[in-house]
């Protein structure tokens, strides 16, 4: 795979603080990357360093395999944690001045302007704008350059959840043309509805680099129920496919050790004379998985 | 070059405030002039006829509208202020670093809005004053004698917008800048002050306190208006039915001094943006 962005040994302080420590990780071509944290774990400053806004303390990163120049991030398109536009001038000469320092071809703005439903609102003042409104201007003008990578700080932070839907559904459809992105959020239910990858952080370090269903080795677990929940769970604690079950709500939750069809227990459950009303396999989502890797950490 | 003018053309252009200023300040200073060649000040019963007085008259017509004119300098500065605060505070600079501008390129694109405006102010006076001293000035000097003064005043005003440019590149917010100018302006002349009561104590020489060349004339802002002093006047010349004006050439070390600072400070300027975290 082609890498996009490798980032090395990334270090930044801000006085006695250490926002980002250490940080190393890279992204590859066609993959929707979550860039996960709590607050205050370095993903803005991250991207603030590697858009060249912020100053690293030391630590080296590539932009397509070469070294970071304005060139590069005008193969980039970005917006960082809210939409940042001249208020006086109107949606149209807002991006005129974005196709100015990305130096594109102005015809590309009514077209952008149509991807995120703004075209006839083009002549109006960004201030006149709603928050969902102006966060698709700042998508418009991420894309005016039809970049390479999109990086996407909080995205959906503040809008309403009409407003949510719609950013949510634009970055589907421009990630279905197979640009990169890196979405930047601690909503973790929107990292996983829409990423691939994730790259997770805590205090300024990187947890984990990879695809989101390989992120916790484990194979997930069966959710059962049968009119006896005690002769349920004896019997399941006597297979070898789980590691444990345990009860909750009247359903039992068996974790499984290997990979297993759930129409195989099902048939051994009814050859002992068990009728299961309810089986279904489930994986942990990615908010438990998280919670476990920062807990794991922490121990 | 062309890219940063029109980047730089279509944010200040379209910004309404910054529009209207611009047209105000333009305007002030036709007014000026048409107001300065009508008007007979009257001092107890005493008409004063500044074209009487040769005001308009080659050379010193060059020195009197420099000094004059140069009041309109702190519109523009005003203006430029709050074209690199609004930057920050709108978040449009990081922005624009983002979407691909370098720090070099955005600082370019400041400093030659700052030449622009210099450039057209200077050949507004230029032509205001031609026009003014063609018509009203009665030596027989050539419109050239004493024209220096114009290219003092382009100094005078690059530094002074430079200054302003390196405020708001440091202090982010426009009332910051506007009062950091103000604390600037007031800890020199409390410098000069000192300066003064010093050297009247020590040297006891009985001169004339504005005999005293003074080093804090040599701050920034100091020698910004040493540079275009008031034209010196001359009562006996009146009298003599001469002109009251009394011609000095440009003090060359203050043109230096100004030149020496306006570079200063654009360095300093680069240098805050390339350290600062956005």
């Amino acid at each position: 795979m082609k890498k996009v962005l490798e980032i090395q040994n990334l270090t930044k302080k801000f006085g006695k603080l250490t926002a980002v420590e250490n940080l190393s990780f890279h992204v590859e071509k066609g993959n929707i990357y979550g860039l996960l944290g709590p607050n205050g774990s370095g993903k803005s400053t991250t991207l603030g360093v590697i858009l060249n806004v912020t100053n690293p303390s030391s630590g080296t990163w590539k932009w397509f395999d070469e070294n970071p120049s304005v060139e590069s991030l005008k193969r980039i398109g970005a917006i960082i944690e809210r939409p940042n536009f001249y208020p006086y001038l109107s949606a149209e000469r807002n991006l005129e001045i974005v196709a100015k320092i990305k130096e594109v071809d102005r015809s590309k703005i009514d077209e952008k302007l149509k991807l995120v439903g703004l075209l006839d609102r083009k002549k109006d003042k960004f201030s006149t704008f709603s928050l969902g409104m102006k966060q698709r201007l700042a998508i418009a003008g991420a894309l005016l350059n039809d970049p390479e990578v999109l990086i996407l700080d909080e995205p959906t932070n503040g809008l309403d959840p009409q407003g949510i839907i719609q950013i949510r559904e634009l970055i589907q459809r421009i990630a279905a043309t197979g640009t990169t992105i890196i979405l930047a959020s601690h909503l973790l239910d929107e990292v996983e509805k829409v990423c691939s990858h994730v790259v997770i952080l805590e205090k300024g370090k990187t947890l984990y680099c990879g695809p989101v269903d390989e992120m916790v080795s484990n194979h997930g677990f069966l959710e059962l129920a049968s009119d006896n929940i005690t002769l349920l769970q004896q019997e399941l604690n006597n297979l070898a496919y789980f590691s444990h079950t345990k009860e909750e709500n009247g359903l039992i939750k068996a974790f499984l050790n290997e990979e297993v069809n759930p129409k195989e227990i099902n048939k051994l459950l009814f050859e002992k004379g068990i009728i299961l009303h309810h089986i279904a396999k489930r994986k942990d989502s990615l908010e438990q998985q998280f919670l476990q890797m920062t807990k794991n950490d922490r121990a | 070059m062309k890219r940063l003018l029109s980047i730089e053309w279509s944010k200040i252009f379209y910004y309404k405030s910054a529009r209207v200023f611009t047209i105000l300040y333009f305007t002030l200073l036709i007014l000026l002039g048409v107001v300065i060649s009508f008007i007979k000040p009257n001092l107890n019963g005493l008409e004063f006829n500044l074209r009487e007085l040769g005001y308009f008259n080659f050379p010193y017509i060059w020195q009197n509208l420099t000094y004059l004119f140069a009041i309109g300098k702190i519109f523009l500065g005003v203006i430029l202020i709050m074209n690199i605060t609004n930057e920050y505070t709108n978040g449009t600079l990081k922005q624009n670093l983002i979407d691909g501008l370098s720090k070099n390129e955005f600082l370019s694109s400041k400093f030659l809005t700052v030449l622009v405006l210099t450039l057209a102010s200077t050949a507004f006076l230029f032509v205001i004053a031609l026009i003014l001293g063609l018509t009203l000035s009665s030596t027989e000097f050539g419109f050239y004698e004493g024209i220096e003064y114009l290219g003092a005043y382009f100094i005078k005003l690059l530094f002074f917008f430079t200054f302003c440019t390196f405020l708001g590149v440091l202090l982010r917010k426009s009332v910051f800048a506007l009062l950091g100018f103000f604390v600037w302006w007031i800890v020199e002349g409390i410098i000069s002050v000192v300066e003064v009561l010093i050297k009247l104590n020590i040297t006891d020489t009985g001169k004339n306190p504005a005999d005293i060349t003074l080093i804090s004339n040599y701050l920034p802002l100091g020698s910004s208006s040493s540079l275009i002093p008031l034209t010196k006047f001359d009562i006996a010349g009146i009298l003599m039915n001469k002109s009251a004006f009394v011609y000095s050439p440009v003090d060359k070390s203050y043109l230096f001094t100004c030149i020496l600072y306006t570079i200063v400070f654009a360095l300093l300027s680069k240098w805050i943006l390339k350290k600062r975290d956005l």
